[in-house]
Order: structure tokens, then sequence, then C-alpha cells
């Protein structure tokens, strides 16, 4: 009784066709779900959340642990959501809370670092394995559903999916509560005249957002299991739909959510190996063809996203007797490395800080100087690292070809990016590199006979003009050394240059910047390429250090540490995020060896610097050189350095 | 000069902007008034493309300018400051001036040379800014200035283009009254001197009346009214849109 | 400093390498700030904090290691293996014990244990490597679970010429890409492939559903188990091939897929989270056909999985109640520690660590050539039974075991037991098969 219908190209039976629908359906909520919470707090508050996934995650492990004590689903499934929220609330009130008036970039980071905390914390409270959350017995087992057999468990996330994303609309199309956040996501100015205290609403926002999050997650516990890796799953999702949905369109959120639930359920089943594109592809494709998504509306958030200073820090002459002292300090090492003292790897990792100075330096030029949130910088140092490992496998170990290759890959990619993503700003800049970043990433999984697939490759040593073995420590430190300085010059001058002003001209205001008569889409792209570039010469780098390259890095998390090392260093001022990745390089290698947490310290730090030193480590220097009355031989190295003092100058 | 037929703007079912039909002539200022939530800054929005009409041609010089973007209308000599002042807050007013007046320059997006080598600019923006009594500000963050500065510092933008039609949209809001006068007769000064066309938005019916030649009145997206200042104050239609609107 | 030829680029590091560690750099270069350096004596990698106090972090003093065996161990404490890999750090610090206390350590040397956190990340991996070379100074590597680190830290072995034990299964370690540093007691993928595949040809029937998880481990199964039903000679039929991305956590459209298909039987080519929530979601979905896998034996999965890993079918890599001498004495040492049975994860730790020994002893040394002569060709009894490193690929050779997962009996997680057993010669593959060329040291 298997009868066949045509579905568009594909030939399906009936019992096909039910288990598509089914299976597409459940999918779908499950992503509404996950996306609803994350829509709700970008509608309402403009904070691109990136504790969603988390938030996630640890409704799902709180609802394992009141099913383990008292045994109710139903308890858990209320309790689990009611204290994350608790959570989610405290917060937003110690944190966000105090920083709505800055650039978003700020809160992405605050985000950033909860989350970099909350991963830990569960790790350390439950462990790192794959916990199995048994089904509620009440819904255990498979039902017959016309000709098939479905657990009964799904049909109850269909309908808890669909009842949640009702109630929610609900509560925003009807109530006064909804009503005040609305009219205050439109036009904050108008609330608080009414008398509203618009600031608490947000409070309230962010606990319901962080409350829809763990509900989800205790609804997917028991069919996706509980494990730590959950939350990073969740976030991309959440942050693809509501992107494709339109960002801060609720609505959108859950037609993107229905669409991608179902086209992702389709390319299971009729292109599995296509599957792992389904949700950067549609992505990608939406942001092409309509940036702001498709029930978006993204005119009127255009000054949303701006980035300014408090104070102007001017980055540093080359010549200044400072940065003398420190290069020069830094050309010596090598040679004291002879004593007991410094050990070799010591030596090589002050020149993998070197490396992550250039990253963080590339970072710096889009997001410091043109005010464009970048989350996708990992590809570039992906593609510099591939560019060098793949040339030298199939063609030459020429290092300087090789970073010639890696330099005009990662320009040109760049360049493309910009050139997509030029007409959006703020956010939606962010949403599209994060995109492409992570394309290539799956690329670079997929791909396995042209990139070694998760495994990657290793690769001979590569050489400069056929002589000097890069691989080797010293060979290495001696070339990044002169790669940091000279690059930290080319940038300086570009951003003295009429060019550079103009970027800062965007940053400002691109508005204004088009209305005196500047090209700034174009501008943009040629940033873009420059920074993309730098950003080559990083990764092909690391690849020439390690003689190894992998998906790795490619994922998220890099582009994510480089925003961090900006930020830790002093965003806009080009010496101090390259500061910021050297500490940040040197703290993440001292940390591992003295805690199995260390990324949860990494959080603290970073969720500090953001609150109370928004121009990072570099601003430090300027109040202690404020408070011992401007006497600089007073702590010589603290300023400039590029390297671990800097971990001590701020004490 | 410049010249509307049919210039329409719809957002959703609201018409901002509803078939606007206006000629405005090289000589003299022309302001454009009328009541809160009028189309007076939509028109503005659509005149510097800002805003793409849903209907209707803009030609200036006899040149269709229609949907052209916001730096291309500037390049034919338009120039406009905002309502609210949009400037580049963290840099100093000479940076915010050296940008807009370097925006003209051959080289502006040259990469391997130093802003500072282009003497051109730097002689036009130290000279803007004495004509602008900022000079003594130089240095100063455009955020750091006081509101009537930032004011005169927004003007300045606009006029370092060196267009030919300025289009500044209420340059004196929240200043006082002296403060108003002062700025407008600092603008009337520089438009004389420079032989620049003005189209005034301003709320301020009193100062508009004495210094503007021609005006037109708009209420609810549609011109009510067009005229000498004479003309307007006599007209009825005009007083009953603003007693009816303002009056109370 | 660039050309090393005459001496190994390992005795290089050993004389200017030191270990006094990053805090130690950190001190020196910030200034006068000495204080610090005393800080970094016992920076030299982790060294065993929580074992016992006689063999824990030394490392203090520069130089040469003339009186400790300095081993140093991979394991992916964080990132997505962390289960596996604390189930290894496990193993690898009863391992480390029972040498140094049965077996009175290695030359009469103590063994002293040095971890680095691979993170599952084959990169990170190849730079702990290195830190355990640099500045931990050690002598040998053992560890990492993904094929990927393996592979890396093999690569990263051999370059600086001292002995590697993997514990990943891919193929390439001791296949196309042998080295003559890298050694494996752990099974190979095609030796589980062919412990598995012909068992459950005969048992569960001829139509086999392939659906792995599309990265190197899936692919690999994939390819060895096919390798593997050709080599039994029976008839078979795959009908069809599937695969979803690492990480996938919905698995209803394939198992939707087999559900209404006519195979007998899935080959799970995965495992970690992939792997509990497939076995979960096959359970919810009531799936028909059997599931054969090669990685539900791990403890941590069946922990992870629990009921819904119940009555499959899976090859055994471990298995504690499994009758021999040298078993009982690691459940032994290992339960005394823990608590708990040991893993496989501790097996090849355990194993590994002892083969070492033996080579270390038979040489009178360490040096790494010396150390290849005596690992060719070792025979040793160890808990599952005879092994021997076989010569031409630097494998081990030993029986595989095919077995069923079973309702929890002794623990609160489902227990295994075996159902076939299958002799090492029949599962493994020739020298010839192997493609493996050992190049030259």
């Amino acid at each position: 009784m298997i009868h066949h219908i045509s579905l568009a190209a594909f030939d399906v039976s009936t019992t096909q066709l039910v288990f598509l629908l089914l299976n597409g359906l459940a999918l779908s909520m499950l992503y509404i779900l996950i996306a609803s919470g994350f829509a709700v707090i970008f509608g309402i508050t403009d904070v691109l959340n990136f504790a969603h996934g988390i938030f996630y995650m640890l409704g799902a492990y709180l609802a394992f642990t009141v099913v383990d004590a008292t045994g109710s689903f139903f308890v858990a499934l209320i309790l689990g959501p009611l204290v994350v929220a608790g959570l989610g609330i405290a917060v937003e009130r110690l944190t966000l809370h105090h920083i709505y008036d800055r650039s978003p970039l700020y809160h992405v980071l605050i985000t950033f670092g909860v989350l970099l905390i909350v991963t830990d914390v569960v790790e350390l409270i439950w462990g790192t394995g794959t916990k199995f959350f048994p089904t509620p017995e009440l819904l255990g087992g498979a039902i017959a559903i016309g000709p098939v057999i479905y657990p009964r468990y799904r049909i109850f996330t269909i309908g808890a999916g669909a009842l949640i994303a009702f109630l929610t609309w609900a509560l925003f199309r009807y109530s006064d509560f909804g009503l005040i956040v609305r009219a205050g996501a439109q036009d904050k100015q108008t609330v608080r005249l009414m008398g509203v205290n618009i600031g608490r609403y947000y409070t309230l926002i962010f606990g319901l957002g962080t409350f829809l999050a763990a509900i989800a997650g205790a609804l997917a516990a028991p069919f996706l299991s509980v494990n730590p890796e959950m939350g990073n799953e969740a976030l991309i999702i959440a942050f693809v739909v509501v992107a494709i949905g339109g960002l801060g369109s609720f609505g959108g959120s859950i037609v993107a959510g229905v669409i991608v639930g179902f086209v992702q359920t389709f390319t299971n089943t009729f292109a599995s190996e296509l599957s792992g594109f389904v949700l950067y592809g549609l992505l990608f494709g939406v942001l092409v063809l309509k940036p702001e998504g498709i029930l978006g509306t993204y005119e009127i958030r255009e000054q949303a996203a701006k980035l300014s200073y408090d104070e102007t820090i001017k980055p540093v002459n080359l010549t200044d007797r400072r940065v003398m002292a420190v290069v020069g300090l830094l050309l010596i090492i090598p040679f004291v490395s002879r004593l007991p003292s410094v050990s070799q790897y010591g030596v090589g990792l002050i020149a993998l800080m070197f490396v992550w100075g250039i990253f963080a330096l590339s970072l710096d030029t889009v997001i410091g100087y043109t005010g464009l949130i970048s989350f996708g910088h990992a590809a570039f140092y992906g593609i510099g690292s591939y560019a060098v490992a793949l040339l030298t496998v199939n063609f030459t170990n020429s290092f300087v070809i090789a970073l010639a290759v890696a330099i005009l890959f990662a320009a040109a990619v760049a360049w493309l990016v910009g050139a997509i993503s030029a007409r959006l700003s703020g956010l939606y800049f962010a949403v599209v590199t994060f995109a492409v970043g992570q394309m290539l990433y799956q690329l670079a999984l997929s791909w396995s006979s042209f990139t070694g697939g998760s495994n990657g490759f290793a690769i001979d040593h590569v050489m400069l003009f056929g002589i000097i073995d890069l691989s080797e420590t010293f060979a290495f430190y001696y070339i990044s050394l002169l790669l940091l300085v000279s690059l930290y010059y080319v940038t300086k001058r570009i951003m003295d240059s009429p060019f550079g002003l103009q970027l800062q001209a965007i940053r400002e205001s691109e508005r204004r910047a088009k209305f005196v008569g500047y090209d700034t889409n174009k501008a943009k792209r040629r940033i873009f390429a420059i920074s993309g570039a730098i950003g080559g010469v990083a990764g092909a780098l690391v690849t020439t250090r390690q003689t190894f390259t992998s998906p790795d890095s490619l994922y998220w998390i890099v582009s994510g540490d480089a925003l961090f090392a900006v930020i830790l260093g002093g965003v806009g001022t080009l010496f101090g995020p390259i500061i910021g990745g050297a500490v940040l390089i040197g703290l993440d290698q001292l940390l591992t060896i003295y805690f199995d947490q260390w990324r949860m310290i990494l959080g603290f730090v970073l969720i500090v610097i953001v609150l109370f030193a928004p121009r990072g480590l570099v601003s430090f220097y300027y109040i202690l050189e404020d408070a011992l009355g401007n006497d600089r031989d007073a702590d010589p190295t603290a300023s400039a350095g590029s390297d671990a003092d800097s971990i001590n100058g701020d004490k | 000069m410049l010249e509307t037929k049919h210039l329409t703007k719809k957002f959703g079912e609201l018409q901002a902007v509803s078939d606007v039909n206006l000629s405005i002539s090289r000589d003299g200022i022309h302001s454009i008034i009328g009541p809160n939530g009028a189309g007076k800054s939509t028109l503005f929005h659509l005149l510097t493309g800002y805003l793409k009409p849903t209907e209707g041609e803009i030609r200036y010089n006899e040149e269709d300018i229609t949907g052209l973007a916001p730096r291309k209308i500037v390049r034919k000599g338009i120039s406009r400051s905002f309502q609210i002042a949009d400037l580049f807050e963290g840099l100093t007013v000479k940076e915010n001036l050296q940008i807009a007046t370097q925006a003209l320059d051959e080289k502006r997006n040259a990469i391997w040379m130093s802003s500072d080598a282009l003497t051109t600019t730097l002689e036009k923006t130290d000279q803007l800014m004495a004509d602008l009594e900022l000079s003594e500000l130089s240095d100063v963050r455009a955020d750091a200035l006081s509101h009537g500065d930032q004011r005169k510092l927004e003007m300045g933008l606009a006029l370092a283009v060196e267009p030919d039609l300025i289009l500044l949209d209420e340059p004196t809001a929240g200043m006082g009254k002296q403060e108003s006068v002062q700025m407008m007769n600092l603008i009337q000064r520089i438009v004389n001197d420079r032989d620049i066309k003005l189209i005034l938005i301003e709320h301020d019916i009193e100062m508009v009346m004495q210094i503007s030649d021609r005006i037109t009145v708009l209420n609810r997206g549609e011109i009510l009214a067009e005229g000498d200042p004479k003309e307007i104050q006599a007209n009825e239609r005009v007083q009953e849109a603003y007693i009816g609107t303002e009056g109370e | 400093m660039l050309g090393d030829s005459d001496l190994s680029r390992r005795d290089v590091l050993k004389y200017t390498g030191t270990t006094a560690g990053i805090a130690g750099l950190a001190g020196c270069s910030s200034n006068g700030n000495g204080g610090d350096s005393g800080g970094g004596g016992d920076s030299g990698g982790d060294s065993d904090g929580d074992s016992s106090g006689d063999s824990g972090g030394s490392g203090g003093d520069s130089g040469g290691s003339g009186e400790e065996l300095r081993v140093g161990f991979l394991h992916p404490t964080s990132g997505p293996f962390a289960a596996l890999g604390e189930a290894q750090e496990k193993g690898s610090h009863v391992a480390v014990n029972h040498v140094n206390e049965d077996l009175g350590g290695i030359l009469g040397r103590e063994v002293v244990r040095f971890v680095e956190d691979t993170e599952g990340d084959p990169s990170t991996g190849r730079e702990m490597a290195r830190r355990h070379v640099e500045t931990n100074d050690v002598d040998l590597l053992i560890g990492g679970v993904s094929g990927a680190v393996n592979l890396s830290v093999a690569d990263y072995a051999y370059d600086v010429g001292i002995p590697y034990f993997a514990y990943g299964g891919p193929e390439e370690i001791t296949g196309e890409e042998c080295l003559p540093t890298t050694f494996r007691y752990q099974y190979s993928d095609s030796q589980i492939a062919r412990s598995g595949a012909e068992w459950a040809l005969e048992n569960l029937g001829s139509n086999v559903w392939i659906h792995i998880a599309d990265y190197a481990f899936g692919q690999s199964i994939a390819r060895t188990w096919k390798d593997a039903f050709e080599a039994s000679g029976l008839d078979f039929n795959i009908v069809d091939e599937t695969q979803t991305p690492l990480g996938t956590t919905d698995f209803s459209a394939v198992i939707s897929e087999i559900q209404s298909s006519d195979a007998d039987w899935v080959l799970q080519g995965f495992s970690g989270a992939d792997a509990v929530n497939f076995l979960s979601q096959t359970a919810q979905f009531e799936l028909e056909q059997d599931i054969m896998s090669t990685t539900n034996t791990y403890l941590p999965l069946r922990q992870g999985a629990g009921s819904s890993a119940v009555g499959t079918y899976t090859t055994i890599r471990y298995e504690p109640t499994y009758e021999s001498e040298a078993n009982e004495l690691l459940t032994d040492r290992y339960t005394a520690e823990y608590d708990e049975p040991p893993t496989d994860f501790a097996l090849v730790m355990w194993s590994s660590l002892r083969l070492y020994a033996q080579a270390a002893e038979n040489a009178g040394g360490i040096e790494t050539s010396a150390i290849i002569d005596e690992m060719e060709g070792l025979e040793s009894d160890e808990p599952m039974g005879t092994t021997t490193m076989r010569e031409c690929d630097h494998q081990a050779l030993r029986d595989g075991f095919v077995g069923r997962i079973t309702e929890p009996d002794q623990y609160d997680w489902p227990g295994q037991e075996i159902v076939a057993t299958r002799p090492a010669d029949e599962i493994t593959r020739t020298c010839e098969e192997t493609g493996c060329e050992l190049p030259s040291l």
C-alpha cells in the first residue's frame, strides 16, 4: 500500500511524506523556540545575546537535575527556566543595564564573557559527558499517525512549541507590557517622556528572553540529550533563524523557523551530505537578496550600532622611545633565552603573541577605525592558514610565495565580504561576517579531499629564501616580529592618510560621510580587503610555525577571541590591540597550566574590562600617567609593551 | 534652479509628501514652513537623496536627479544640514571640517600619504573655521561643544563641500532668541559672501518673515500656499493651519 | 641555530630548553619582577598534582633528566572529547603508578607523569606536544583521542624524534602515514571493522544501512567496514549510505528513512554526543532494525545513552570481567584508585606504557632508535590477551571481540557481554595491505 506521490523532483511515498511533515514540524518548532528568546531580546534592547546558547544549555541541565531530584518532568519544565530567568535578570542588572548607551560591540562582548563563564561553570558542576535525559513516562513510546509510528514526545514538543510561541506573541500583541516594550523599541525618547522607566522593562525582557531560551533547552533535552556542546549549536541556530527572519522581528523568526526547519529536514532526507550547509546557505542567500531579513526593517536602526570613544588615544609612533625600548628588548630576548630562566618554548610563545598581535591589529582597522563589527575574522585567519598549508603541500614551501598567496586570497575574500555586506551596518554586518566565517568552516570540514576535513593536515617546513627553516623557533620569532612591526607601520600610515580620516568619518557617522560626498561602500570594501590581508598574514604565520592546519582555525570562537583581544588592549588605537592579542594568548597559555577552568577567568576579565575600562589595557597607562603626574620614567614598560609585561603593568 | 514634479513619498498608508510641485529660483532665500509632521524634513530627505520618492521627479538645473545617491547629489552642488546635528562626534572641530573639505579633493581616497599633506584642503578648512568663528575651538571634540557651536559646525559640514544650493533644516533649533538671531546673521553673511542659494526649514515664523524672499507652506504633506512673506501672512488657510495645530 | 643535521633536534632542545615554564618567562621579562620566577618553578606542566606525592611536580631545575623518566600524556580534558579525555587521564594516572610501584619504574628510574590538554583540537594538540617536549622535557608521548590529534602529534613526534603511542584508530597511523616513532596498542579501525563485519553479516542479516557522521572517524568506519564486508566473502547488500554533520542533534530524518527501508541492521558510524542522540532517538522512534557500532563499548557512551543503548551490538575494546591475570591486575589497581571499573582508555594508557617499559628494559636505555628496535616484534601479556607489536607497521596484533549491550547489572549504566571472539590474524590487514613504508628515523 505504498502510494507514490511526485513531490517536486523527488519520488516520495506517503509514509515518507508523513515523516517529512512531522519531522519538519518538530524541527521547526524547536528552531522557533530556540530563536524566539534571542529575537525578543534583540528586538527590544538591540543586544545580540551571545550567551543565548548557554542559557538554553543551562535550562536543559537544570531540568536534568530537577528531574533527578523530584522525578517530575513538568516541575522541571517550569522550575529550571525560572531559575535561568533569574540568572538572566541578575546578569542584565549587573552588566548590560549600565551600558545600554554604549556601542553594541560592548554588549556582544559582555554576553561573550558570560558565555565563557557559564560554559565552564556547567562543566564544573555537571561534568563534560553527554547526559541521557530519559523521556518522561507519560510521553514515552511511539504512536501510530496515519501510516507511520511516531514518538509521542515529538508530538508533544510540536504542541508545546506552538503554544509557547503563541503565548509570547500574544503577550507582546495584547498586554500593556507588550505595548510599552514595543513602543520603547521604536522610540525610546517618547516612551521615557511618557514617564515609563524603560530600563526596568529591559531587565524584564532579558528575563523573558532567557526564560524562553531555558524552556527551549528543557523541552529539547529528552530528544536531543544534554551536553556542554549543545549551547553552541543553539546559539548558531538562533543567530541564523533570527537573521533570516529579520533581526528584531518576532514574527520573522517564526516564519524563518518554519522555513529553516523544513529545508533542513528535506536536506537531511534527500541530500544529507549537504545538511551542514543549510543554515549558512539560507542565511547567506537571504542576506544577499534581502539584507534586512524576511520581515525585518532596518533603516530605522541604522544609527543603533555606533561605536564612539570617550577619549581619543592616538596610535604611538614607531619612533617613540618607549616603543623603541620595547622593540629593542624583544630583539634581544632570544639571546637572553640561553640563560636558564627562559625556555625555547617561551620564545616560541612570545612569537605566537606577535602573531596574535597582528591578527588583533587587522581587526582593529575594521572595528576600531571604521566602526564595523566584524564577527568573522576567523575567515581571513583561516584562509591565510590554508593558503600556506595547501601551497606547501601542492606546490612550493617558499614562505615569500606562500605569504603573498595568503595575502591575496584573504584580501580577495575580504573584499567580497565587504562588497556583499557594505550596504549593511552595525549588527547586520556582524551577522554577515559571522555567516561567511562559519560557511568557510563548514566547507573546510566537508571538502575533505581538498582540506583534509576535520583532521586538517600537516605540512613540510616552510622555508624563507630556501635556506631558513621558519618552523625553527628563532627564525620564526624574528620573522614574526619583523612582520608585526612593519604591519603596524603600514596600518598606522594608512590611518593617517585621507582614506584613514574617511574611515573615522564612517565610524562616527556614515550618514554624514555620505552627505559630504564620500563613497562609503567603496571605502568599506577597501578597508575590509586591507584588514583581511593582514588577518591572512596572521593565519599564514601560525601555520608556518605549527606546520599544521585544521578547520578549527576558521571556527567562530577564533573571531570571538580576536574581538576580545581588540577590546582587551584598547579598541581604535592600533597598538592597544597588539598588546591585547599578546596578553590574551599569554594569559591563555599561562592559565591553562594552572586551571582547567581558565576560560572562565578570561570571561571575568572580559566583563571587567568592558564595564570599567572600555578602552582596555592602554587606558591603564594613561590613568597611571595621570596619577604619577606625567612622569614617564616611572613605568617605562607597562605602556607600549607588546608582550607579557603588560600583565604586570596593570597592577 | 530646483524643481519638483508630483513629488510623493508614502510610508505604508501614510502620505508624508504628496504631489508636491515646487519651483525654486536662483535668487533670494526660500523658506519652507509648516506645522509638525507637515512633511518638511521628508521633503529635504527626498531632495538630497536620503529617501527615494514613491512617485515624481526632481530636477536640478534642468537635470533629472531623482533617486541619485546622496554623495552624487552633493557632487552636483546640493548640500544640507540636519535638524538634529549629525557630526563626527568623536573627532575635533578641525577634523570634522577637514573631512568634509577633503571630500572635494582628488586625493580623498589616497592611502599612502598623510592627510596633512593636502595643503589646499587644510587652507580651506582654516578659512571655513574662521568664517564660522570656530577657530579657537579647533582642537575640541565635536561632542564637547556647546549646543550653539554644534549647530555652527553642522552648518559648516554642509558648507565645506562648496555647494551652490544649501538646504538648512532648522539651523537655530534649540537656541535662545538672541543666539538664533546671531546664527541667522552669520548664515546670511556666509551665504551672501559665497553666493549660495539657501533653502531653509524654520520654526520661528517671525524670523522667517524677516529674512525670506519666498515661502512655501506645507501641511499634511501638501503645499498649502506659496508666495512672498506678505502674501503668506495674509493667507487665511495658512493662519487656520497654524492656529489649528499649534496656536493653543 | 638553523642547520641541525648533526644533533637530533631533540638534543638541541634538551640543552637549550628548560623547565621553568611561562611563569618564569613572564617573571624574567617583566622588568625586575623576579619574584615571580620562583612560582614558575613548579609550572612545568601540571605534573600530576593529584597523584602520589612522591612523583608529583618537580621540574624546577633546568637541564637533563638523569634520575627521572618523563612521560608526556595528551588528554583532551576540555572541548568536545572532554569526557573521553578525563577517562584517559584516570587511566594514565593508574598506569604510571603501576609502573612505579609494581615494576619499580623504568630502568630503575621513576616515571614522572606530565599532562597537557589537547582540547580535542589538532593544532592545540601539536602545540601541547611541543610544550611537553620543550618545557616538560619528556622522553615519550602517549595519548590524544581524536584521530586528527593523533596524526598531528605523530607527525610532530617524528619531527623531534621521540616515541609516540597513539590512541586513535585511523588507518593512516599504522598505514600510509606510518612513522618509525609511532606505535599503536589500540585497535586500528580496520581491525575493529574486521572483528565486527563478518559476524554481523552472519548474525544480523545481509542488508546493511550505513549511517556515519561526516568527519574523519565516521568516513573511516564506512570505508573500513565496506572493505571488511568484501574481505569476508559473504553476500551483502548496502541498502543506503547516509551521513550527518558531526554534532548533529536531530536524527529524525534518517531514522524515518531507515524505519521505512528493508535494511536488517544499521552500522552506526559515530561516537560521543552524536551517538547518544542517535540511540535515544532510535529508542523513541522504536526503530525495528538492529544497531551495530564500534563505539557503544565505550563506558562514557553507555553512561550517556543509558537504557537506549541496551540491545545494540558493538565491537568490544575492553571488558573489565575478561579473564586474564593481567586484567585482574589492571582492574585491581584501577578500582582501588577510582572505585569504578577501568575503561578502554585506561587499558590503552596502561598497556602502551607497559610496552614502552619492557622495550626500554630490553634496550637498557631510552635512546629512540634502540627503543624502536626493541618495540618491533615485542610480545607481551596484556589485559585483553597476548599482544605482538608488528614490525612492519608498528600496529599491535591482538584478538578482536564482538559484544552486545546489556541491562544495567552491577552499576547504574548498561553492561556488555562478549558474544564472539575473533583471532588476531584474521582481523588484521597484511603488511602489504596497510600501505605502510616506514621512513627512516
